[in-house]
């Protein structure tokens, strides 16, 4: 498994190190003492997973991790940092507290080596966003890492993107357009000007005026298709 | 408002002790009125010498706040009440006897001399009074006006017990550190070591912060530089520090934890904020008969609001109790890559409110 610790403290990142001796599974790639470092170490690297400090100066750990297209397994680790805390527990997030307990060291990394273990990993590759792989959203002080194939609905809002899984709609920070094309066609369809479908989320289409139609998604989402998407999606749902 | 509600007060007791005054004395002057004397021409003698009685009492009051008689002990205000009582009571006569030639025309003498027996010393008499009704309210507003000043310093000081260990030695600072440490227990034990001392006389002075109000700046800046010492192990090259005190000023008496605070907030939104770090300052000097520090490091302010406000505000508070308006702290903008924290503070000495 091959491990990027991310840290600003030369202390910290060597502590770790140390520590991380006693996993002969755990193969340490790099250190990293800012989110811009870390940001291309792991488009360089692409490590499985990341020792990740919340507060760094700049941009923290989250802003980091909304950067990535492919968010790796993240163990976080902080010392004590209100926001990151409020962050962790609404959230439901597991965390390192600092100076780390050796024992809570080994059940974090048992816990990702079994997630690791279960889904076959989907090889890297920067240029698309595998519907197997995970991004990182935030909402206020929620966040969630969510697999690319459990977004129903991604929505034009301004500039950005509104995502929509399992009652969620956190706000991405990307533009539609961008999604798309880094998007795995056979999954997600382009409906109209503001709305991308997930095509394993149909529950229903009905014909609409104009020869256009009307898909609905599970979780209640109605979508309408314009005639000329209508013939695209045709074309690739075979219908 | 509330100026202005005592204000209100004030003016409303000078017109009801004075009407009641001329009052009742109308009352019983109409008694003995002479036949053919209009009761008009009374009724107008005592509401101008009510008015009078108003002015007379108020620069009188005027004179007592500038020089404080307030703040004097009994056995010198008793002496200076009775003279200026006197004193005002004989001024008052004057109109009166004005009044009553021009109403009742010149062959009234030998009447007003009679009365005038009378008049002389119920005026000192009346005057007195309204003295005494006048420190009395005072000396009240002076005992609650302490008593809040007591409580309110006994709230912040408590208050600073807590954030000697909430805010002052922050857990966000405490727990790097350690994490710092139980990496040099490994790499250098005996950087260990010394930092174990360091965090140590950090805490002890911090839990100790709410105990004494003020301490020598040398005791205060011995305690930063601990503190210096053991962020310099976390941000190794990162931070930078230069202390510049003058000789005159290290005996001075200065808040406990006051510098403290501001060096803390100098790491936390100064350096921890830079990816390569930067350099913090500390200045002391006297300047114009105060006690000048400076606290300076890299960096911009942030928008305002956030956990540095509430810091400040908290140490501003502190500032306002201890010294009134003798002290003061600002921060702002010091070029353009540099934010400066200054605190005045009165030069030697200790607090107002020990």
């Amino acid at each position: 498994m091959k491990a990027l610790i991310i840290d600003d403290e030369r202390l910290a990142r060597n502590e770790l190190r140390r520590m991380l001796k006693n996993f002969p599974d755990i193969e340490i790639a790099g250190e990293a003492r800012n989110a811009d470092e870390a940001y291309d170490q792991i488009l360089r690297l692409h490590p499985d997973l990341i020792f990740l400090d919340i507060q760094m100066p700049k941009n923290d750990g989250f802003q980091l991790l909304e950067r990535l297209d492919h968010v790796p397994l993240v163990i976080f680790t902080t010392a004590f940092d209100n926001y990151a805390l409020k962050a962790f527990e609404v959230s439901a997030l597991d965390y390192l507290q600092k100076p780390i307990a050796p024992e809570r060291l080994a059940a974090a990394i048992a816990k990702v080596s079994w997630r690791l273990a279960s889904p076959p990993h989907p090889a890297p590759d920067s240029a698309h966003l595998d519907a197997s792989r995970q991004i990182f959203v935030r909402d206020g002080e929620r966040c969630w890492f969510v697999a690319v194939k459990n977004i129903v609905l991604m929505e034009s809002d301004g500039n950005y993107t509104r995502l929509h899984f399992e009652g969620n709609r956190p706000l991405l920070l990307r533009s539609l357009s961008d999604l798309q094309a880094r998007l795995d066609p056979a999954m997600f369809f382009r409906a109209n000007r503001a709305q991308i479908i997930n095509l394993n989320f149909i529950e229903s289409i009905s014909p609409w005026p104009n020869e256009g139609y009307l898909v609905k998604l599970k979780g209640g989402f109605q979508i309408e298709m314009s005639r000329r998407q209508a013939q695209k999606f045709q074309a690739i749902a075979k219908l | 408002m509330i100026r202005n509600r005592k204000a209100l007060t004030y003016w409303l007791c000078q017109i009801l002790f004075w009407s009641a005054q001329s009052g009742f004395v109308l009352f019983f002057v109409l008694q003995y009125r002479p036949e053919g004397r209009a009761a008009w021409k009374y009724c107008v003698t005592f509401a101008l010498l009510a008015a009078f009685g108003i002015l007379c009492t108020h620069l009188y009051r005027n004179y007592i706040r500038r020089h404080d008689w307030l703040i004097l002990p009994a056995k010198k205000v008793i002496p200076r009440t009775i003279l200026a009582s006197a004193a005002i009571g004989v001024l008052m006569t004057i109109p009166e006897v004005g009044l009553w030639f021009l109403f009742f025309g010149k062959d009234v003498g030998q009447e007003v001399l009679v009365w005038l027996r009378y008049a002389l010393p119920g005026w000192s008499f009346d005057v007195f009074v309204w003295g005494a009704i006048y420190f009395r309210l005072k000396f009240n507003e002076r005992v609650r006006q302490l008593e809040l000043e007591k409580l309110q310093l006994a709230v912040v000081a408590k208050e600073a017990q807590l954030q000697g260990l909430v805010s002052q030695v922050n857990p966000h600072f405490l727990f790097n550190s350690l994490n710092s440490l139980r990496a040099l227990i490994v790499e250098d034990p005996a950087k260990a070591q010394a930092m174990v001392n360091g965090i140590s006389a950090l805490l002890r002075y911090s839990l100790q912060a709410g105990k004494t109000h003020t301490v020598p700046l040398e005791t205060e800046l011995e305690m930063v530089n601990t503190y210096l010492n053991l962020e310099g192990i976390r941000f190794e090259e990162r931070l930078s520090t230069h202390t510049d005190a003058a000789p005159d000023t290290l005996r001075n008496q200065v808040p406990t934890m006051l510098v403290q605070s501001l060096v803390e907030n100098s790491v936390k939104h100064g350096i921890e904020k830079l990816t390569n770090g930067g350099e913090i300052r500390i200045a002391s000097w006297l300047e114009n008969g105060s006690l000048k520090i400076r606290v300076t490091n890299s960096g911009q302010l942030a928008a305002p609001g956030g956990s540095m406000q509430i810091g400040l505000e908290n140490s501003r508070e502190r500032l306002r109790l201890l010294y009134g308006e003798q002290a003061s702290l600002v921060v702002r903008n010091d070029g353009a890559n540099s934010v400066a924290a200054e605190v005045t503070l009165p030069a030697d000495s200790g607090p107002i409110h020990p």
